[in-house]
């Protein structure tokens, strides 16, 4: 139960956040089988500071990007995301994976 | 008919009758304000200035929740901008009255000192809070078909209270 | 026996309190605990031990260690030491079978002295392998400590509170005290929480007593136990000044009834007023052990040897004793009468929390103790926990009793000896954390406060190393034993209901759960409810779906980005069915959007779907930064479904608008004012009947259910729906797909449209093209109900299975939907189903099995 600072909100227990995975690289065009596996499937797993994505589910709704050092939970910053303003083909970074329920 | 009325409780005919969400869980000591006006309102608000009978609740730069005593068609055609985009949720948010800084404790983790804030209530059911008056009352916003079940809780916390 | 009052008394001797102990009615005063009480009533032994059933009294009277725990008011495990006195208490001794002074078990420790060592279970009991249950039904029987009653789990209230503290102190010792009044003094809101309770409220800072601190976890969380409360406090800073635990010395007979810790003694004699014993021995390697002759003489027990470890070092050691109580002290061949022995193997910070909170603990060999560094920020140390102690000489790690071989306990709560230690090593379990899995020393009660340092140490000299060497064990949370009801705290199972909850119960539906949602399965006869929607009109709450307004210049390039299909072309007031994939292609939800205006689309989900559609549009957008807006609107409306042939008929009647089918056409979304109320009407294939779907604001949802019902529409549940809905062959999504289900697999190619540049899920579908499907969603027909989840073989060997499956009475067979081999998706195809063991043959079908050309939708 880490506190975690929502850009709007300011510190709040992580319980009222969704975590959603590492911010990852969507391909920028049509990805081989092996791409799209291994950016659908696939993540770094880093044992150290990683971008993550978080969501303020049971609280203003804002979805941001934290770094978290994944050994000790502490949080270095949160951001909103710039976004990619939607013209490009695909965003450079930042992009929305998927991971199938089990 | 104004766009989006079928969001809009008080666009309905004055025959129909218009039900609260809390209605079969309200208990001593909980007070329903189910019936006041709520709008969603999107886009830049630090310009925006309640009237009299309005209270204007400021979640983030670009989104508030205005709540109002009266109908809610007046603020709506007045707050409507090319910028900004508002929505009825008068119907969406249960909103009760409770009294007592220890109930709030047991209720949520949030910082009562600083209010009005959207957090997480009773478990996980995300609640808009406020405090009234200054005192120990507080009003709380929550999506209304979880307004019983919060109803609920706050009654078994108030019995746990000696309440 | 109480003697006269001592100076440090502090029990209030005009008023009793009056408790029953095993049927005896004991009385004691304000002040006392109930160990206190019974000690002053002249019982010695208060437990019998974990493993042996030795007798065992009091050792610390500081709530410390696990000898005094009994059931008190049906809550076991009650350490009576600390526990306060109350009238009308009832206390049972646990773990025993007769009595505490004559209990059946202790054979155990007569003849079980070859047959328990460390170890035996796990080689003994497995073999052979058919006694297994007898050895289990034993073992369960005799394991444990005291018994949790049916019931009893939900005779008691449990509340948790959230509290914040500037600074939060745990430990009301003086260096708690002093600087809980510093911290106030410079203004901050200060919070101390004591486990004893001796702390008096009403100064500058708020005292929470008796209540324990149960670890340190991150974010400056700390909970509180305080009884019937938990209390979650978020601190800014947190001082530990949880002082310092005595510790024993380890030789043989050391765990007998009058062996005690200074403390302890200290305590019966000075804060309550009892006598401890009549002879006692002291042998000590610090003062603090050595200064309490100073309190029994004053209580009048006479001290009749002290052996001060600083100056003698005598090289055999050992406590003898009668039927497990302490009759003489023997060193070094010189024996002492005595029926008290004080032992003092000096204090060790108990530094357990602030370990829990990250911080690193360091051996200093000097002073024997290890000392709490490198604290995490916001988390200090003060006092004795500090490791802030008086001079004292480090113990042998363990005295050889000469010619008196009683058992030399490491581990009082877990009954692990010496010997059981260093058979462990023998064994190769050579870490301390293994040396503690395998013996599971300081993985009692105590959780280690008594045992931890005499195991590091007695492995630091069986290894040949030091005690800094061997380290110490990971110190996890709970500190303090903690009953489960109150970290479960109250039961609340958050339930949504929709605007015509109670229409429906006061219906008497039957409410079934799905997903947080109460729903009617059906109002008590699914079949008439189906009937009635074929044949005249029923009305369906479908509250539950999900609804997202999606407003905003760039609508249009935001929906065509999330679906597969296209909506920048769809017209105002026209309604296209959608599906949501994943990049990795995977169905994640399906529902329908109308166009309201050029910038306005507004999108159902499934009843689960509402907030984690809301969630992946507002996701890919914080991504994207279209200019739109997505707004939540599932609690604003209420929403029923009216179908069947009269659908249009009752519609009109309740409206001034329009609703022939020239002017609201098979997909056309309207703003029509139904009863009074202002609507959403949709007109959509949710059943196979003509069927018109109405949004409503939530507050106004009964007034519409009720003049829909004095139409004569039937109400109809989900059960009938799933009927009326598989019929037309629709898929639910999660009940007919899962996480491998991709949109050719389910049959829906129509959907996918490639030529758009991009959107979610499309690559997938474009590499799915390539390699083919493995599986396909079908349609069968058949005479024998399966279960869901039923195989389709083929050869005897199970090549898909069936996720929906419902007796239709229209279509007069069994209906449902099924995963097969791709080469079986053609219409007419024979497959098997196994129903009951048996294989019962199907066919497959592409097309609805009702009305598959969809006249009656548009009719």
């Amino acid at each position: 139960m880490f506190l975690l600072a929502c850009p709007h909100c300011g510190p709040r227990s992580v319980d009222e956040f969704k975590y959603q995975g590492e911010v990852t690289r969507r391909p920028p065009e049509r990805p081989t089988l092996r791409e799209l596996t291994d950016y659908v499937y696939f993540r770094d797993n880093v044992a150290g500071v990683q971008r993550e994505w978080w969501y303020h589910g049971t609280g203003c709704g804002l979805w941001f990007v934290a770094e978290r050092d994944t050994r000790t939970n502490e949080v270095l910053r949160t951001e909103i995301p710039e976004p990619s303003r939607g013209r490009t083909p695909a965003p450079v970074e930042a992009a929305v994976p998927d991971t199938p329920a089990v | 008919m104004s766009r989006l009325s079928f969001l809009s409780p008080d666009e309905a005919d004055a025959g129909v009758a218009l039900v609260s969400p809390l209605r079969h869980a309200v208990s001593e000591g909980l007070t329903d304000v189910s019936a006041l006006g709520k709008l969603e309102i999107r886009g830049e608000n630090a310009a925006l200035e309640p009237e009299p009978g309005e209270e204007l609740i400021r979640i983030s730069d670009d989104r508030a929740l205005l709540v109002t005593d009266a109908s809610t068609r007046a603020a709506r055609e007045r707050l409507a901008a090319d910028d900004r985009r508002v929505y009825d949720m008068t119907a969406a948010l249960a909103a009760f009255e409770v009294e007592g800084e220890e109930l709030l404790r047991r209720l949520t983790e949030l910082d009562l000192e600083a209010l009005p804030a959207i957090g997480s209530i009773a478990r996980g059911t995300p609640a808009l809070i406020e405090r009234r008056g200054g005192g120990e009352r507080f009003r709380l916003f929550v999506p209304q078909e979880l307004g019983h079940f919060v109803a609920e809780v706050v009654a078994d916390m108030a019995r746990g209270l000696g309440r | 026996m109480r003697i006269a009052p001592q100076p440090g008394e502090r029990i209030d001797r005009r008023k009793p309190f009056t408790f029953e102990y095993d049927g005896a009615k004991i009385t004691g005063f304000e002040g006392d605990t109930i160990g206190s009480a019974l000690y002053a009533a002249g019982r010695r032994v208060f437990s019998r031990s974990f493993k042996y059933h030795r007798p065992r009294g009091l050792l610390c009277c500081s709530g410390d260690c696990p000898n005094c725990m009994m059931t008190v008011d049906g809550v076991p495990n009650v350490r009576l030491c600390v526990e306060p006195v109350r009238d009308g208490a009832v206390v049972r001794a646990q773990n025993v079978l007769g009595s505490l002074e004559r209990d059946l078990l202790s054979v155990v420790d007569r003849l079980g002295g070859p047959f328990t060592p460390v170890g035996f279970y796990y080689r003994t009991m497995i073999r052979p392998r058919r006694l297994w249950p007898v050895y289990e039904r034993f073992l369960r029987n005799v394991a444990g400590l005291g018994r949790v009653g049916g019931a009893d789990g939900h005779a008691r209230r449990y509340d948790t509170e959230h509290r914040r503290a500037e600074v939060l102190v745990i430990g009301g010792g003086g260096a708690g005290r002093q600087a809980a009044a510093a911290a106030a003094a410079e203004g901050r809101q200060v919070v101390l929480v004591d486990e004893r309770g001796g702390v008096t409220a009403g100064g500058p800072y708020e005292v929470l007593a008796p209540a324990r601190a149960l670890g340190i976890y991150e974010g400056g969380l700390v909970p509180v136990d305080a009884g019937d409360v938990l209390y979650r406090f978020r601190a800014e800073r947190i001082v530990v000044a949880t002082g310092a635990i005595e510790q024993p010395l380890v030789f043989p007979g050391n765990d007998l009834v009058g062996v005690m810790l200074p403390n302890g003694v200290r305590r019966l004699a000075s804060e309550w007023s009892i006598k401890p014993g009549e002879h006692a021995a002291i042998v000590s390697v610090d003062d603090n052990g050595l200064e309490v002759a100073e309190d029994l003489r004053r209580a009048g027990t006479e001290v009749a040897r002290v052996v001060d470890l600083r100056a003698e070092r005598p090289v055999h050691l050992a406590a003898v004793g009668r039927r497990g109580r302490l009759s003489r002290l023997v060193v070094d061949g010189e024996a002492v009468d005595c029926d008290l022995l004080v032992m003092s193997g000096g204090r060790q910070p108990a530094y357990s929390l602030l370990a829990q909170s990250g911080a690193r603990v360091e051996y200093d060999p000097q002073r024997g103790i290890f000392v709490p560094t490198d604290l995490p920020p916001g988390v200090e140390a003060v006092g004795s926990a500090a490791g802030e102690l008086g001079p004292a000489a480090v113990p042998a790690a363990s005295f050889d009793g000469g010619r008196n071989r009683g058992r030399s306990f490491v581990c009082v709560c877990e009954d692990v000896t010496e010997k059981d230690l260093k058979r462990a090593l023998a064994e190769g379990f050579d870490s301390i954390e293994l040396a503690k899995r395998y013996t599971t020393v300081t993985m009692g009660p105590c959780q280690g406060r008594l045992c931890h340092v005499s195991s590091i140490r007695l492995l630091a000299r069986e290894t040949e190393t030091d005690e800094a060497a061997i380290g110490t064990t990971t110190a996890r949370p709970p500190w303090s034993p903690v009953e489960l009801g109150l970290l479960a705290g109250r039961h609340y199972e958050a339930a949504k209901r929709t605007p015509l909850h109670f229409r429906h119960v006061e219906a008497g539906a039957t409410m079934m759960w799905t997903g947080q949602w109460r729903r009617p399965f059906d109002y008590g006869d699914s079949e008439a409810e189906v009937r009635a929607v074929h044949e005249s009109l029923g009305v369906i709450d479908v509250s539950t779906l999900g609804k997202i307004l999606v407003e905003g210049p760039d609508a249009p390039e935001l929906l065509e980005r999330l679906y597969p299909n296209r909506f920048a072309d769809l017209a105002a007031g026209r309604i296209r069915y959608g599906v949501l994939t994943t990049d990795g292609g995977r169905i994640m939800d399906d529902g329908t959007i109308a166009r309201l205006g050029d910038e306005l689309y507004y999108v159902t989900t499934t009843s689960t779907g509402s907030e984690s559609v809301c969630e992946w549009f507002e996701w890919w957008n914080a991504v994207w930064g279209y200019d739109v807006e997505i707004v939540n609107v599932t609690g604003a409306l209420a929403a029923v479904n009216l179908a069947g042939p009269r659908a249009r008929e009752a519609l009109a009647g309740l409206t001034d608008a329009d609703v022939s089918n020239d002017a609201f056409r098979y997909l056309d979304a309207k703003e029509i004012s139904v009863a009074g109320i202002p609507c959403l009407g949709l007109r959509i294939g949710f059943v196979g009947e003509l069927g018109y779907e109405l949004h409503c604001p939530a507050s106004a949802g009964e007034h519409l259910w009720d003049a829909l019902v004095a139409l004569g529409a039937v109400p109809f549940g989900l059960e009938p729906q799933r009927v009326l809905r598989l019929e037309k062959a629709h898929i639910i999504v999660g009940q007919d797909t899962d996480s491998e289900s991709n949109l050719l697999s389910a049959g829906m190619p129509w959907i996918v449209k490639l030529e758009k540049e991009d959107f979610v899920g499309k690559w997938a579908v474009e590499h799915l093209q390539e390699r083919g499907v493995r599986e396909r969603l079908v349609g069968f027909t058949m005479d024998v109900l399966p279960p869901e989840g039923a195989q389709v073989v083929r050869d005897g060997r199970p090549v898909g299975r069936v996720t929906s499956a419902r007796v239709s009475e229209r279509v007069g067979r069994v209906i449902g939907l099924a995963w097969v081999g791709p080469d079986r998706a053609e219409e007419g195809a024979a497959i098997s189903i196994r129903v009951d063991g048996a294989d019962h043959p199907a066919t497959v079908t592409l097309t609805p099995f009702y009305d598959p050309q969809g006249e009656l939708l548009r009719s």
